[in-house]
């Protein structure tokens, strides 16, 4: 470490409690800060939460010119440092040195979007009052010339007091001359009186630096203002917005099947393959089966994740996600959130994971955590094979309900329930959450367009994808392989299976029998007073649980566990399953109103590991996830007991 | 020029307006969040339009485009600027 870089060196008494120095970016939220920060860091970032809040977090190192090393902080966009959220509350314990697990920043830097300096200015006050060594970064400099605005940076930066640097975040070059200025932080000037931070006098020292520098403002874009003529027009702007979410939905959902697909295709082979070399027993199977089968539940959804945030950076860069916002906010109003959160309920009709992870684009915590804690509800594409097997079950093909295909129409309202739910869900979290938290108002700004930066989002990409395969891989590996041993053990002998007359070389015949006795059918047997009154008998409480994995597997198990003919199509094998025991044995149990129970049990229940691990990231602990988890089952068994009752009562 | 105040939400979409204040009934964080955004007395807005469902509301003022919803539109008190309700958007004339 050079000697000027030493923080025990450092000017204005800033001292930096980790070993590397750390520079800290602060900003207006559209200020350009990203990608500032990703031309500094490239790829050497962390992603995260910060400690025991749900407000994302940035971090990532920059080697300097001089050879040293610093630690860079993106910090949430603010317009002020008189937090008013738990995000902006962050930012100013975070640069007052006094937020618990993260070091002091030795020195900040705070960005800039020339073409809206006024509105950055009155932050930069703040900052400065800090009396930590600073530095003023601008971005979009190159658009406030071509718009014929103007700006002389060194009379600039003697009227605020401290070094002024342009950068572009779009170029690969763009960060340079930040990187040149950042070894001597702690030379850097310092205004000889900090600007006053109170409204009126901030608002005249605001004036008089803009007029020493011969600030002119850029005109308005007169390319946004046209495009924006007809994308946030109330007829064309909302068709044009249905197509895009349309577009935006098919590519999650559709493009990335084949990919999906691919994958699975790949493990069944790689499983083959490996019982083929080794034989097929029990430890085999469980790397065959259950290891295999875990990372294949992995990959799959890495293709659905990566897809999302090319779009979502795409649009997000281009400058559509806040027309988008702007024209859903009323719509999202009604469940307590703000016009952002569209996309994360977009995202989990794919999936709620992608869903979960799209909130990350949402500045407020409050909104976020009542969106990531609701969107599970959203009909996600691994309900599509249950409700088609149980609709299949639960009606015949031919019937007309006002001219309409039943079944569609009970598709339908199982995708609207779905959506409903959500929202009220959203509803209920966030008047909870306002208990604790000041309402926020709802302020958005609405950048002009411009050209999505290529690096920016592949750093965009490659960050939650890495994200979710080096946090959630684990746990949704681990939670397949204890499953696949919950419904695998204990192993049956040839000779316990022959002396039950079952043939050892019937796969099938064998599998129905493992799974009949192992563990989970133990499980389910014992669960039984909890499903009794839904109608559920044993083998299906056996499905509900093997569902956890991912919900597809319900269709696989419950064609196992019948020892379907063909297991991926179990409905006939289904219809004819009798209750093998108990007051109703001999009865069938797939009756309309245990069907019916089943369809809305999946509607609420967050059946799913991964989106448990997901949320585990995402909150940053098991507290939220356990109690969704929790409340969403009661909530799944009472609504179901309901359907069960009132179908039963009709049919 | 003597103008009439009124509040922000009750301009029409194309209007412009000089702020003369905000309005008592602000809660304390949501108005220094106004200030913060730049929304201080001398300070030109000019609606730029409505939502298709009437909420929000895009303004210009202090050089950005911003989104409003009205339960903050209505803090906001302004004078109308005649001039400047008669002249088209600067902006959108410059090719």
């Amino acid at each position: 470490m050079s000697a000027h870089c030493d923080p025990g060196g450092a000017q204005a008494g800033s001292t930096a409690t980790a070993e590397r120095p750390m520079v800290a970016l602060v900003g207006a939220p559209n200020a350009g800060k990203s990608t500032i920060f990703n031309a500094l860091t490239g790829l050497r970032v962390k992603t995260g939460n910060y400690p025991g809040v749900t407000v994302g977090r940035s971090q990532g190192s920059c080697t300097l010119p001089d050879g040293t090393a610093v630690d860079v902080e993106d910090l949430p966009g603010t317009y002020s440092l008189e937090p008013i959220s738990i995000d902006e509350r962050i930012v100013v314990d975070l640069l007052h040195g006094r937020l618990d697990g993260v070091g002091e920043p030795g020195a900040v830097v705070v960005v800039a979007d020339a073409t809206t300096l006024r509105t950055s200015l009155r932050l930069l006050a703040g900052v400065l009052a800090l009396g930590r060594p600073t530095a003023l970064v601008l971005s979009m400099h190159d658009e406030l010339v071509a718009r014929g605005g103007r700006l002389d940076l060194d009379r600039l930066a003697r009227a605020v007091g401290i070094p002024v640097v342009i950068a572009d975040g779009r170029k690969r070059s763009g960060a340079a001359e930040l990187r040149d200025l950042l070894p001597g932080w702690a030379t850097w000037t310092a205004p000889v009186v900090a600007p006053p931070t109170d409204p009126e006098g901030c608002t005249s020292w605001i004036g008089s630096v803009l007029t020493t520098a011969g600030y002119s403002s850029a005109q308005e874009s007169a390319l946004t203002a046209r495009i924006d003529r007809v994308l946030l027009h109330p007829v064309a702007g909302v068709a044009v917005f249905f197509a895009v979410m349309f577009g935006f939905f098919q590519t999650i959902f559709a493009l990335a099947a084949p990919a999906q697909d691919a994958i699975g295709t790949g493990i069944e082979r790689l499983a083959t393959a490996v019982t083929g070399t080794f034989g097929d027993s029990a430890p085999v199977r469980l790397v065959s089966d259950g290891l295999l089968g875990g990372v294949g539940g992995v990959l799959v959804f890495v293709p659905q994740i990566a897809l999302l945030f090319v779009l979502i950076a795409a649009l997000e860069q281009v400058g559509y996600l806040s027309r988008a916002a702007f024209l859903m906010d009323r719509v999202m109003a009604l469940a307590g959130l703000e016009g952002r959160a569209f996309v994360a309920l977009l995202s989990s009709f794919a999936c709620a994971i992608p869903g979960i992870m799209a909130t990350r684009t949402m500045p407020s915590a409050r909104e976020r955590l009542a969106t990531m804690l609701s969107v599970p509800l959203v009909t996600c594409s691994a309900r599509l094979p249950v409700y088609t097997l149980l609709i299949s079950m639960l009606i015949p093909a031919d019937a007309r309900w006002a001219g309409m295909s039943a079944r569609g129409a009970t598709m339908f309202g199982l995708y609207l329930l779905g959506a409903v739910s959500m929202m009220l869900a959203a509803r209920v979290a966030t008047l909870v959450g306002g208990a604790r938290h000041t309402l926020m108002p709802f302020t958005m700004e609405m950048p002009p367009y411009r050209l999505p930066a290529l690096r920016s989002v592949v750093v965009a990409v490659w960050l939650p994808v890495k994200g979710f395969l080096h946090k959630m891989g684990t746990v949704i590996v681990a939670s397949t392989i204890v499953l696949w041993a919950l419904l695998n053990l204990p192993v049956q002998s040839a000779a316990e299976l022959r002396s039950h007359g079952v043939d050892p070389g019937d796969g099938s015949a064998v599998a129905a029998y493992t799974m009949e006795h192992s563990v989970a059918a133990g499980i389910g047997r014992a669960a039984s007073p909890v499903f009794d009154p839904l109608g559920f008998d044993w083998r299906t409480n056996v499905a509900v649980i093997s569902s956890l994995a991912a919900r597809e597997t319900f269709v696989a198990t419950m064609g196992q566990i019948t020892a379907a003919s063909d297991p991926s199509d179990p409905s006939q094998a289904l219809e004819d399953t009798t209750f093998d025991r108990g007051p109703h044995a001999g009865e069938p149990v797939f009756t309309s109103a245990t069907l019916a129970a089943l369809l809305v049990f999946f509607v609420y229940a967050l059946q799913c590991m991964a989106t448990i691990a997901t949320l585990r990231r995402e909150t940053g602990g098991w507290r939220w996830p356990l109690t969704v988890f929790g409340a969403y089952f009661a909530l799944a068994w009472a609504m179901a007991f309901l359907a069960h009752t009132a179908v039963g009562a009709f049919a | 020029m003597s103008g009439t105040t009124r509040s922000l939400v009750e301009l029409p979409a194309g209007a412009s307006a000089t702020v003369v204040g905000l309005s008592d009934d602000a809660e304390p964080h949501v108005a220094r969040r106004l200030v913060d955004l730049g929304l201080v007395p001398g300070t030109e807005v000019t609606v730029v339009r409505r939502a298709p469902l009437r909420d929000p509301t895009l303004y210009r003022f202090a050089d950005t485009a911003m989104c409003l919803r009205a339960a903050q539109a209505r803090l906001v008190t302004v004078r109308l600027s005649v001039a400047a309700a008669v002249a088209p958007r600067a902006g959108v004339t410059v090719a």
